[in-house]
């Protein structure tokens, strides 16, 4: 059975492959280096996460700008703290997604919420497809995304993001979450269904190249 | 045994995110669970398909700058010594290595203490030789107290507050008379020698005790006796006035009166004679009455030896105001008799004293200094 997209032109695009973001031996050393304020460690971790931390932002706020500059926020919050970190058997990663999952809350509380910039999306995309109409569709269905994403719970929305936007493992999402691991794939299953129902359909499977 | 779904979910999707299987291949691998399987598939492949956001660079590299700018920062307040940055890192600028903070903080208190410590020495030793009025004398004041308040035993505040009083009674010997602090030093005096009588239940030293009452009942003697010296303006006693007549006349008949200068005054200065109790009247020129009553000897003795009083002050008050004329001649003629009764160790050599009558005993009204 062919999977087709209800959109004409639609093809499944390979996703660059992210780096998993464990806690290897050279990010214990960049973090212990970091808590003593070198500056090449913090901007090594700042190059690591960024990216990160940038998508998970933007798919919870929406807005590119305003992702900026809570991701900006995220890593002076991690500079003031980073001596309280404490190697606990959570990830840093993890650390790191709590903080900017706590500024989310607090970017929406405040009540700096706007809609999305489709306008300003298409000029800044990074298309890695070669049709243009292509690249049209997929920024549309990221704001039809980011808006399915809404519909969920708090903890769903957790971990749809960090798991199919930010990369993260399992063990990093339950870190972040304050989770276990079943608690993860639970929520998981839960999410996917959700948003299976929101977006409806289907798609037809793309060429792999 | 059946997997459990959200296993079989999360192994696809883990799958697909590593593009090892395609969504169809998954769920080749889990037909019985396909119609559960798809729907989720389909939506995380969508999800993964889209998670490609790639931030402004321009807008990225600006916002490195300002981290690694606020790391530094950091550095700074935490007194790190740093190591140069590498060319071309951001930020870079000339410094210099620095003690750390704690050390610099650790040797300004050093020198701060050194510094209190050498004042504070001198200070004090200034302030012990203050006088009242001098800037540092609230600071001598003011260690004596601390002193008297740190002291643990009664006896030790006792001496204390006697040692106060001394250096009290030392400023009194260094200021002038008309200073306007005397008085208040005065008070301060006998308020320390109170106090350390209070303490210690009464038992102060009897000098000490005798000063307090002086201090109590005058104020206006010279200050110098507090010391036991004799005051300046004393003057040798010179006995009753008509006791130059005896020196010059009768000497051989009347008793010997010695110079004031061998007794020992009194803080309160010359003696002065109390009141006596109301005397039968003696009429003027009459010998014969007067030697009647006239019952008690007066002698040099009574003068030499302290620790004898006068009990009759009728014979005080004759010595004090001296006799007239012939009554005074009439008092070396006293009975001998009466003169063995009324004293104790005088001398018999003398001529028979004058004799007055016997009165009751009058409390001493006189201090010496002993």
């Amino acid at each position: 059975m062919f999977l087709r997209n209800r959109r004409v032109g639609f093809s499944l695009i390979l996703v660059k492959e992210t780096k998993p973001m464990d806690d290897s031996v050279d990010i214990r050393e960049l973090v212990d280096r970091a808590r003593d304020y070198d500056v090449e460690a913090f901007g090594q971790l700042y190059d690591r996460y960024y990216d990160k931390i940038f998508s998970f932002v933007y798919y919870k706020v929406g807005n590119r700008f305003e992702a900026e500059d809570i991701s900006e926020q995220v890593f002076l919050k991690a500079l003031e703290n980073i001596t309280k970190f404490k190697w606990q058997g959570t990830p840093f990663s993890s650390w790191l997604f709590r903080i900017a999952s706590n500024l989310v809350v607090d970017y929406f509380r405040s009540g700096k919420y706007k809609m999305v910039d489709i306008d300003g999306e298409l000029a800044i995309e990074a298309s890695t497809s070669c049709d243009p109409e292509q690249s049209t569709i997929r920024s549309l269905d990221r704001d039809e995304i980011i808006n399915a994403i809404r519909t969920l719970t708090e903890e769903q929305q957790q971990v749809i993001v960090m798991k199919f936007i930010a990369g993260m493992t399992n063990h990093e999402i339950a870190g972040a979450i304050n989770k276990s691991v079943g608690a993860v794939k639970a929520l998981q299953h839960r999410a996917t269904g959700a948003l299976s129902k929101v977006l409806g359909g289907v798609y037809c499977e793309a060429q792999y190249k | 045994m059946k997997r459990n779904i959200n296993d079989i979910l999360d192994e696809c999707v883990d799958a697909i995110k590593r593009k090892e299987k395609t969504v169809e291949e998954c769920l080749r691998c889990n037909e019985d669970r396909r119609s559960e399987l798809e729907p989720m598939l389909i939506a995380s492949a969508i999800l993964i398909e889209n998670s490609g956001v790639v931030p402004d660079a321009k807008s990225k590299q600006e916002t490195r700058d300002r981290l690694l700018a606020a790391v530094e920062k950091k550095r700074w307040e935490a007194g790190i010594e740093r190591m140069p940055l590498k060319e071309g890192t951001p930020g870079e600028k000339r410094r210099v290595r620095s003690a750390t903070r704690w050390r610099r903080t650790f040797k300004r208190i050093t020198v701060i203490t050194i510094a209190a410590a050498l004042l504070s020495g001198t200070t004090l030793a200034m302030a012990q030789e203050s006088l009242p009025g001098s800037p540092l004398y609230p600071v001598k004041l003011a260690v004596e107290k601390v002193r008297i308040d740190l002291a643990k035993d009664k006896n030790t505040k006792s001496q204390l507050y006697l040692k106060a009083a001394q250096e009290r009674i030392s400023e009194l010997q260094r200021m002038k008379k008309d200073d306007t602090h005397y008085p208040e030093l005065i008070k301060a005096t006998a308020e320390n020698i109170k106090a350390a009588e209070k303490i210690s239940g009464g038992k102060v030293d009897k000098r000490l005790k005798s000063i307090l009452d002086d201090l109590g009942t005058t104020n206006q003697r010279d200050k110098l006796t507090l010391t036991g010296k004799p005051p300046v303006k004393a003057k040798p006693f010179q006995g009753p006035r008509s006791s130059k007549n005896l020196l010059k006349g009768n000497q051989s008949d009347g008793p010997k009166m010695e110079p004031f200068k061998n007794r020992k005054s009194t803080i309160n200065g010359p003696v002065k004679p109390r009141l006596a109790k109301p005397q039968p009247a003696r009429p003027a020129g009459n010998k014969q009455e007067i030697k009647d009553l006239i019952g008690k000897d007066r002698t040099n003795n009574d003068h030499k030896n302290e620790n004898q009083t006068v009990k009759n002050p009728a014979d005080k008050a004759l010595l004090d105001e001296g006799l007239s004329g012939d009554s005074q001649i009439n008092k070396r003629q006293l009975d001998k008799s009466k003169v063995n009764e009324n004293q104790g160790n005088r001398n018999q050599t003398h001529p028979t004293p004058l004799s007055l009558p016997e009165k009751e005993p009058m409390p001493r009204n006189d201090r010496l200094l002993r």
